[in-house]
């Protein structure tokens, strides 16, 4: 098991291929179920399950799946752990199922996962692709939740479902309109934060590095 | 035997393999995790209603309610004179909406709220809504005259309907003798 690769699976799916707001993936449960802290947080959960465990068995069945049919076998994998998904939530959370129940279904055909069985899980180990699973899962979870707390405070007036007193609320922010909105404005912050400590880090490996190792000419860096 | 056909004898032996591991797994998990509807729903109207008496299930799939933009989804009525609505009506936010609505003696006594996808029902609870449907009596009740809440117009609009389906179905259908029903 190679230690760094882990590491690297583990964060790429947080921080620098966070689906979310790097790739743009899944805006169709970003948008729709981030109307609250807390559908926003199950579904990232649920999602999550589901990522996880099609992609250990997408990985697990990858030398055994012909190519012509690896997008309906893909299907199948992910539709099972979804319909699991759907199951588990009836029977003990049903006022949430009930809210949701129409976006869980569309999980199947959520881009992240079939994007990861696709391009991660069909060509790494079983191991990796888990841990993948894992990152993609709470970097999607991470990013609604952080929508889904500056909308429900706009739109609410609220937090995880409590009334902050005086917070006024805009009911209009609630619509699917502005969840875009917000969407972007979060998306243009990451990024920018982002491209900040990138360019700190690089600054930094300018200062430390001799300047001939980046430039090739034999002066010493500050 | 050609190369295509194996290839294709492959692909569906593969497909057929997976799908029928995965018919196994869901058969397995849905052991441990089958709701019956019926059932779930009348163990809900004997916790909220706090009726002692059995329930029996008199209306068991969505039924719309003439002059009403509101429907029933279960009606059930308990050994000790309770009826319990399982009303919905349709919501300009969120889709369906749906409320408990539970009648003795031909008035509201209790209202629960049930699925929905409105953010905005809080707002019902702080203007303490559902009073305006508590404790009156059903033959001369107007539901739809009753003021909506401020900011949670489509939300109040929705629960105005649900009840409004409620009273009416009871009206036509109950009330006047229990043989009516």
């Amino acid at each position: 098991m190679d230690k760094r690769k882990c590491k690297e699976t583990l964060l790429g799916g947080l921080i620098k291929n966070n689906p979310t707001f790097v790739l743009v993936l899944g805006t169709c449960p970003t948008i729709a179920m981030t109307t609250s802290l807390f559908q926003a947080f199950a579904m990232g959960v649920a999602t999550t399950f589901v990522l996880i465990f099609s992609n250990l068995f997408v990985s697990l069945l990858r030398n055994l799946i012909p190519d012509k049919v690896r997008i309906p076998c893909y299907i199948v994998i992910i539709s099972t752990f979804v319909i699991i998904v759907q199951m588990v939530m009836q029977k003990f959370m049903p006022d949430l199922y009930d809210t949701m129940k129409a976006f869980i279904a569309l999980i199947v055909v959520n881009c992240i996962i079939l994007a990861r069985a696709e391009s991660f899980a069909s060509c790494n180990k079983p191991l990796y692709s888990m841990l993948d699973g894992v990152s993609i899962g709470l970097g999607f979870t991470g990013a609604l939740c952080l929508i889904g707390i500056v909308r429900e405070l706009l739109a609410g007036g609220a937090f995880a479902g409590m009334k902050i007193p005086g917070f006024p609320a805009m009911d209009s922010v609630g619509a699917s309109a502005f969840g875009f909105i917000v969407f972007g404005c979060m998306m243009a912050l990451f990024n920018f934060v982002l491209q900040k400590i990138s360019e700190k880090k690089e600054k930094i490996r300018h200062s430390v590095l001799p300047l001939e190792a980046v430039t090739g000419s034999k002066e010493v860096a500050r | 035997m050609s190369a295509k056909v194996k290839t294709m004898i492959q692909c569906i032996a593969v497909l057929a393999c997976i799908a029928l591991v995965s018919g196994l797994l869901l058969g397995a998990v849905n052991i441990f995790t089958y709701v019956d509807p019926l059932q779930s729903t009348l163990d809900g109207f004997r916790e909220d209603s706090g009726a002692e008496g059995e329930f029996t299930m008199i209306v068991d799939e969505k039924t719309a309610v003439d002059g009403s933009q509101g429907s029933i989804v279960y009606y059930a009525r308990s050994t000790d004179g309770v009826h319990a609505f399982l009303a919905s009506a349709v919501s300009g936010y969120g889709g369906e909406f749906q409320l408990y609505v539970y009648i003795r003696d031909g008035k509201i006594y209790k209202i629960v709220t049930g699925t929905n996808g409105d953010t905005f029902v809080y707002k019902l609870d702080d203007a303490d809504y559902y009073s305006n449907f508590i404790g009156k009596d059903l033959s001369s009740l107007d539901t739809l005259s009753v003021d909506k809440v401020s900011s949670a117009t489509h939300t109040s609009e929705a629960v105005k309907n649900a009840v409004d389906a409620a009273v009416k179905y009871y009206n036509a259908n109950v009330a006047g003798g229990e043989n009516n029903g």
